[in-house]
């Protein structure tokens, strides 16, 4: 676990995690403490004026809830359905600064969940067995995909003819080119 | 031979003929270019070493390793924009989409007459091209590693009328794995790491991986010394300092790192333009979903690419990208994002780089990093709404069902009718999510040493055995991918100090 992140700085991007990372009813993966891990190894790589922006971004988060929930409780002692709705007052703010501090939260989540074993075979990403697929592991070795392969065939893509150069013969900009 | 950050055990002192900084498009060309010809070299990368065998598919592990920042680099401005760049031994090249484009004749003509390059001919520059090509093996693609979306994207700008083209990458016997942007995992793509930087370190250069240049010291105007910090690769924390001693040094590490190490360094100031003319080729993504499964990702990254718009400053080419960087793309988060995601394999990635027209700088922070400014302009304002909405054209002619675009309050769009949407929806450029991998301009080429920092054959102006071959060299946006260009100008400065050793390097 890395630490470049105060606890309550953590606890913040904890409280934030539960409403950005992506679920739903029968498909809710207890992925929260990974997804924090990551954010947390991310800020360690950050350039260092960002590095130092990034808690003040947290904190305006948690006690903004003043000035743009209207309430007193902190973002992180909210309910989850209020958390949503102030999330989303984030996402479309005028104030370009605070949506794209939840772009770049986003950015911190959403690679550390759609990364996940689990999640990437829920969204049918079979990167092994297209890997095997291509590279003949343990089977003869097969087109990407088959249709196009042929499609690209036919085009004679397999002749190996070679192709123009910018701004001369064909691929000159299109229409001046013809 | 390697030496990694954590075999240093002591400070160190080398002495050679040429030190190059940076390992990448422009530092590994010209280093096997120089070991080749007999010249003692030794280059100093800031990044990693890592190989096939270290490559993950898995973003959490990948993007630490091989880029700059994790990913998380912005150029400042409105909007701001996400700028990502390779820090690993053979740089951008490893996690790049290997496409290869000379430079377009129309920007060697400007070159020429507005930067005095009188030399930089599309004639004059062929021999380095071809020398490149026969390195890196720049070779069409094979059908069979194309993937349905290159099939789609192939069929509606033919039907659309549209000059497309199959790119020319880097690769040798590519099979589609698509894993490009993570590093090839079967080494198949010809990066500087598997081509290059081998060929040097075989003629007896040295590398020194983890390893950060922080100054470059100059007696009697002439460079003699780069002043570098050995890396702990875990903290990032220096560990020891490695001195070289050199009759020439080559700066090779991006358009915005050089900038800012010359800077650091006291170096080239009389022009003036150290840090200036930043460009970006500032790029749009917009996701297309289909009926029918796709599965984009099954097949080469970016296997073609339109040219039809390339006058206006529009390239428009697919790229197929793993499920994290895909989700990053769209506006949505929770629910909403699962459900999106769940049509992952429907998807197709299309984006559009434009031509700059305005220009940005580089700033070297007191902390010693630098910091990149670049606003758009309107030109390039209305340019990236035009791209997008021709993307949209070209994936509903595909046929996808709908489009999601890359702006805040227009998000997406359902058919070939809403287009005008694009247009009418008087979007800022507050609004618009803007993102580029090509950095340049930012120690330009030029004969006139009051607007330029470097000349022809990439010597700095100003310090006579100071050379520059990195993108920040490329004096104007290229409208293409530029590592063959960079390649190209750094084995030209190779073999322009090959051919005057005597001056430089006894």
């Amino acid at each position: 676990m890395a630490n470049h992140l105060s606890r309550r700085c953590r606890r913040i991007i904890r409280a934030l995690v539960e409403v950005v990372k992506p679920r739903k009813p029968g498909f809710d993966l207890p992925l929260e403490d990974e997804i924090v891990d990551f954010a947390d190894l991310f800020v360690g790589y950050m350039p260092w004026h960002m590095k130092t922006a990034f808690p003040l971004g947290i904190y305006l988060l948690e006690y903004g809830t003043l000035i743009f929930h209207g309430t007193l409780r902190p973002f992180s002692r909210l309910s989850i359905e209020e958390r949503e709705r102030y999330v989303q007052g984030w996402v479309d703010s005028k104030i370009s600064l605070r949506r794209d501090f939840i772009k770049g939260m986003r950015a911190l989540c959403l690679p550390a969940y759609y990364s996940t074993p689990e999640v990437m075979a829920h969204l049918g990403y079979g990167l092994q067995a297209h890997l095997n697929k291509v590279n003949g592991v343990g089977q003869a070795p097969a087109p990407a995909h088959a249709e196009a392969c042929e499609f690209f065939r036919k085009l004679g893509y397999d002749l190996n003819e070679p192709i123009p150069w910018p701004s001369r013969d064909g691929l000159k900009a299109g229409r001046a080119g013809r | 031979m390697i030496t990694i950050g954590e075999q240093v055990t002591r400070d160190l002192t080398e002495t050679t003929q040429v030190c190059v900084i940076g390992s990448g498009a422009g530092g590994g060309a010209i280093a096997a270019e120089l070991a080749e010809g007999g010249v003692e070299v030794v280059i100093l990368e800031e990044g990693g070493y890592y190989t096939s065998k270290d490559f993950s598919s898995d973003a959490r592990g990948a993007i630490p390793q091989l880029y700059r920042d994790a990913g998380t680099s912005v150029i400042m401005g409105t909007p701001a924009i996400i700028f990502s760049e390779g820090r690993c031994v053979g740089g951008s090249t490893v996690i790049n989409g290997g496409m290869c484009w000379r430079t377009p004749e129309r920007v060697l003509h400007r070159w020429q007459r507005e930067f005095g390059l009188a030399d930089m001919t599309p004639e004059k520059l062929a021999p380095f091209f071809a020398k490149v090509e026969e390195r890196i093996n720049v070779a069409p693609q094979s059908p069979e590693s194309l993937g349905k979306g290159d099939m789609l994207f192939k069929q509606a700008a033919d039907k659309l009328g549209w000059l497309i083209n199959h790119n020319r990458r880097n690769q040798k016997n590519c099979t589609g794995e698509g894993l490009c942007v993570f590093g090839c995992p079967t080494d198949r793509k010809q990066s500087v790491l598997v081509t290059y930087i081998p060929r040097a370190l075989g003629k007896g250069a040295k590398l020194y991986a983890d390893t950060r240049a922080i100054k470059v010291k100059t007696e009697n105007g002439r460079a003699t010394e780069v002043v570098a910090e050995v890396l702990d690769r875990k903290t990032g924390k220096k560990r020891h300092t490695l001195r070289v001693k050199a009759k020439v040094v080559v700066l090779a590490g991006g358009a915005l790192q050089t900038p800012c190490l010359l800077i650091g360094s006291g170096l080239a100031k009389k022009s003036g333009q150290v840090g200036k003319n930043f460009l970006c080729h500032p790029n749009v993504k917009v996701v297309g979903v289909f009926e029918d499964e796709v599965r984009y990702w099954a097949g080469v990254h970016q296997g073609h690419q339109i040219h039809e718009f390339l006058e206006e400053g529009i390239l428009m080419a697919i790229g197929g990208v793993p499920p994290a960087l895909v989700a990053l793309g769209l506006p949505m988060h929770g629910r909403q994002s699962l459900e999106t995601m769940e049509l992952y394999n429907h998807m197709l990635v299309a984006g559009a780089l434009v031509d700059d027209t305005t220009t940005g700088k580089i700033w070297r922070a007191p902390w010693g990093q630098p910091m990149a400014f670049y606003q758009l302009d309107q030109v390039e304002i209305e340019r990236l709404i035009r791209a997008s909405a021709l993307i949209c054209e070209v994936l509903f002619t595909a046929g996808a069902k709908k489009c999601y675009l890359p702006f805040t309050y227009l998000q997406e769009i359902a058919s070939m009718d809403e287009i005008p949407k694009i247009y009418e929806a008087g979007i800022k450029p507050s609004e618009m999510e803007v993102l580029t991998v090509h950095a340049l301009g930012t120690t330009r080429m030029g004969r006139d040493p009051r607007r330029s920092v470097v000349n022809g054959f990439c010597e700095c102006h100003e310090v006579k055995n100071l050379f520059i071959t990195d993108a920040g060299a490329i004096p104007t946006s290229l409208g293409v991918n530029p590592q063959e260009t960079i390649m190209a100008i750094a084995i030209r400065a190779g073999q322009y100090l090959l051919e005057n050793r005597a001056r430089y390097l006894v």
